[in-house]
C-alpha cells in the first residue's frame, strides 16, 4: 500500500482492500468526498445495501456542481436493486446528461498475476477492460474459483471473469519449468536466528512465490 | 489489573472471532492495542490505545541490518534448491519485503518497551517468532488458535509441509479446546520437552454460541450431505498454481458424483464455505451454483450460517483437516475428510483417523457416501462410535459462557 495514494486511486486500480484501509485510516472529516468511492466498491462487491448507504451519505453532504459519471452510474445502477426509493427516483432526472450506455459484458483480459502470503493469501491478476483498456487488479483472495460480473472501475462498463480464463492464462505460461521435489532443509546451525525462519516462512512465501512466479513466466 | 496484549495476528481475531470474549476480558483486564479500530470497536476504559512511532524503511534496514543479511542469504539458498537465481534487481523487492515482516516484529517490541505493565500476550501458533521476544521482555506467552483442531502437529511437528522449514517453539500456555486436543499438545509439550502447560478452558469462539444438544434436523429418506469448503494454502512453490487448478477439477469431479448420487438417494446438498471464501462470495456463489445447474443438482443451496450448517447436516464432507471436526463430532455427526493433499498428516491419534474416514479420490469418497446412503445403519453406528469417544475422553462441550469465565479465572492466577 503507498501511503500517499488516496482512496480513489487505490478505487481506480482495483485495489479494493487498500481503499477501504486508507477510507478508515482517515479523520471523519475527511471521509465525506470519498464515500463515493467506497459505494463503489460496496457496488462491485454485491453488497447493494451498503454501497446505497455510502452514496445517499455522500449525497447528502456533497454539493455536486458538474455531470459526475460516477454518481450516474451509482444512481442508475442501484435504482434497478430500490426501485421505489425516493431519493433515486429524484435524483435521476436532476443529473444532467444521466442516460448511461450499457455496452455488451466482455471478459476481463489477464495480463499478469501475482500472489500475496501476508497477511493472508491472496492471488493478484492484472489486466484490462475490455471495453476501455483501462489496466487495474482483481483480487480473487485465496482461489482460481470465480464467476462473476463487475464494472470497470474507470468506464464502469461490466465485465466477467471466469475460472475458465484463470486456467487458459496459466497455460499459456512456460510449463516446461520443473521445480526441484525434495522438501528444503531446515537450517540447524543457526540458533540465534530461530525466530527469524519462522518469521520467513509466513512472510517471505510472497517474495519467494514472485521470483518463483516471474520464472515462470520467462 | 493485568495488562494483556494480543499479537498482529490475534489483533486480527478480536473484532470477529473472539468478540464476545474480549468483552468478556475487558471488565478484568486492561488491553493494549496499536489498532485504532479495535479501541474504537469496544469503545472501554480499559483499552489502552499506543500509537506507534512512524518509522521509515532504512531505519528499520540499519537497525537489524543482521537480521537482513540472514534472510538474505537464506532466500539465495532456498531459490537455489529450486534452481531460480535471485538477481541483484530483485534486492528492491526483498528489501520491501523485509521491512514488511521485520515492522511487525518491531512493532510488538516496541509496545513492550512502552508499556512494561504488559505480563502477558496472546499469540497465534504461526508467529513462534515472538516468543524470544515476549521472553525478553518477561511477558507470558499464550497460544491461542484461530480454531480447535485434531492435527495440531500439522502446524508445528512436520516442517517439511512449510513453504520454508523452521524450527518451532511452544509458548508458556496453550489454551486447549477439550481433553482430546490436550492429549495432542501434551504430546508435542512432551517432544520437545517443554515446560509449557495447558489451560483447559475451551477455545472461546463467537462460532462455538451453538445448541450443542440439538438433533440433526433432517432424517431419512432425505439425508442431507453438507460439504465444508476450504481452500489450499501453498506449502511449496509448485502449490502456489497447481493447488487451486486441481481445487477446481476437484469441484467438478465432486459435483458430478454427487449428482449420481442424488439421483439414487434423493439427498439434499448443501455448501458451507469456509468464512474466507464467503468474504468473496460475490466473485465464487455463481461458480458453484452454475456447476450444480451443470449436474442438474436439485436440492442444492449454498448456506452462510454456521450454526444453522451444522444442525441441519447428516453427513458431513470435510475438505482438509478442517476445525470443524470438532463441533460434529460435538455434535455427533459423521463425518469424512476429503484429503485434498494426499500426503498431509493424520491425527496423532488412530482413534480420531478412525471415526474420520479420510479419502483422496472421488471414487473412495463415492464408494463412503454410498455406503452412508443406502444402509441407515451405517450411520446410526458412527453416531454411537461418537458418543464412545466423547465419555472415554470425557470431552463435554462447554458452552460459549463458560468458557469466556474459565479462561478469565485462568489468566487471572497466571503469575507475572
Amino acid at each position: 500500500m503507498k501511503d500517499n495514494a488516496g482512496v480513489q486511486y487505490y478505487r481506480i486500480n482495483g485495489q479494493f482492500d487498500n481503499a477501504l484501509e486508507k477510507f478508515l485510516s482517515l479523520p471523519k472529516d475527511e471521509r465525506c468526498h470519498v464515500m463515493i468511492d467506497i459505494a463503489f466498491i460496496y457496488y462491485s462487491k454485491q453488497d447493494y445495501h451498503l454501497s446505497l448507504t455510502y452514496f445517499l451519505t455522500y449525497l447528502s453532504k456533497t454539493k455536486i456542481t458538474s455531470v459526475n459519471n460516477l454518481v450516474c452510474f451509482l444512481a442508475t445502477k442501484l435504482l434497478l436493486h430500490f426501485p421505489n426509493h425516493p431519493i433515486l427516483n429524484d435524483i435521476l432526472p436532476a443529473l444532467p446528461n444521466h442516460t448511461y450506455h450499457l455496452a455488451p459484458v466482455g471478459p476481463f483480459k489477464i495480463k499478469s498475476f501475482n500472489l500475496c502470503h501476508y497477511p493472508r493469501l491472496n492471488y493478484i491478476f492484472s489486466g484490462h477492460c475490455p471495453h476501455c483498456t483501462h489496466t487495474f487488479e482483481i483480487n480473487t483472495s485465496m482461489s482460481f474459483i470465480v464467476n462473476f460480473r463487475s464494472p470497470c472501475p474507470k468506464c464502469f462498463q461490466t465485465y466477467e471473469f471466469k475460472s475458465e480464463d484463470i486456467k487458459m492464462f496459466i497455460d499459456q505460461l512456460n510449463n516446461t519449468f520443473l521445480f526441484n521435489q525434495s522438501p528444503v532443509k531446515p537450517e540447524t546451525d543457526t540458533f540465534n536466528y530461530n525466530f527469524l525462519d519462522s518469521m520467513l516462512n509466513k512472510h517471505f512465501s510472497t517474495c519467494l512465490s514472485t521470483v518463483f512466479l516471474r520464472s515462470k513466466n520467462k | 489489573m493485568k495488562t494483556l496484549l494480543f499479537s498482529p495476528i490475534t489483533s486480527g481475531f478480536c473484532t470477529n472471532r473472539y468478540q464476545t470474549f474480549i468483552r468478556n476480558l475487558l471488565p478484568h483486564f486492561f488491553i493494549v492495542t496499536d489498532f485504532k479500530y479495535i479501541q474504537s470497536y469496544f469503545n472501554h476504559d480499559h483499552l489502552i490505545y499506543f500509537e506507534q512511532p512512524s518509522v521509515s524503511k532504512s531505519f528499520l534496514l540499519n537497525s537489524y541490518q543482521h537480521e537482513f543479511e540472514y534472510c538474505y542469504q537464506r532466500l539465495t539458498d532456498i531459490s537455489s534448491h529450486y534452481n531460480i537465481e535471485i538477481s541483484s534487481s530483485d534486492l528492491p523487492t526483498i528489501e520491501d519485503h523485509f521491512v514488511r515482516m521485520i515492522s511487525r516484529y518491531h512493532s510488538v517490541k516496541t509496545l513492550f518497551e512502552h508499556h512494561k505493565e504488559i505480563s502477558m500476550m496472546f499469540l497465534c501458533p504461526t508467529e513462534g517468532f515472538l516468543i524470544d521476544l515476549a521472553k525478553k521482555a518477561e511477558v507470558k506467552t499464550i497460544f491461542l488458535e484461530h480454531a480447535p483442531n485434531f492435527f495440531p502437529t500439522q502446524l508445528l511437528g512436520n516442517s517439511s509441509q512449510h513453504f520454508i522449514p523452521f524450527h518451532t517453539q511452544l509458548p508458556d500456555y496453550i489454551v486447549s479446546e477439550n481433553n482430546i486436543t490436550s492429549l495432542f499438545w501434551n504430546n508435542l509439550i512432551d517432544q520437545q520437552q517443554s515446560n509449557t502447560q495447558l489451560i483447559n478452558s475451551g477455545l472461546p469462539l463467537d462460532s462455538s454460541n451453538y445448541k450443542l444438544t440439538s438433533p440433526p434436523a433432517t432424517n431419512p429418506p432425505h439425508l442431507t450431505i453438507t460439504i465444508f469448503n476450504t481452500w489450499l494454502h501453498p506449502t511449496s512453490p509448485e502449490q502456489v498454481l497447481k493447488g487451486p487448478l486441481q481445487l477446481l477439477d476437484l469441484m467438478d469431479n465432486l459435483f458430478e458424483s454427487l449428482s449420481l448420487l442424488q439421483k439414487r438417494h434423493g439427498i439434499y446438498i448443501i455448501l458451507k464455505n469456509h468464512p474466507e471464501i464467503e468474504s468473496n462470495a460475490y466473485q465464487n456463489e455463481t461458480f458453484y451454483l452454475d456447476l450444480g445447474e451443470k449436474y442438474k443438482l436439485r436440492n442444492f443451496s449454498i448456506m452462510n450460517d454456521f450454526s444453522t450448517a451444522l444442525t441441519t447436516c447428516d453427513i458431513a464432507l470435510v475438505l482438509n483437516a478442517s476445525s470443524v471436526l470438532t463441533d460434529l463430532l460435538y455434535l455427533k455427526i459423521p463425518s469424512i475428510i476429503y484429503k485434498l493433499n494426499p500426503l498431509s498428516d493424520l491425527s496423532q491419534n488412530d482413534e480420531i483417523n478412525e471415526l474420520f474416514p479420510s479419502v483422496s479420490s472421488i471414487e473412495s469418497l463415492q464408494t463412503l457416501l454410498e455406503n452412508f446412503c443406502a444402509i441407515p445403519k451405517s450411520l446410526e453406528n458412527e453416531k454411537i462410535k461418537m458418543t464412545e469417544i466423547l465419555a472415554r475422553y470425557n470431552v463435554k462441550p462447554k458452552s460459549l459462557n463458560q468458557k469466556c469465565n474459565d479462561l478469565i479465572n485462568q489468566l487471572n492466577i497466571i503469575s507475572p
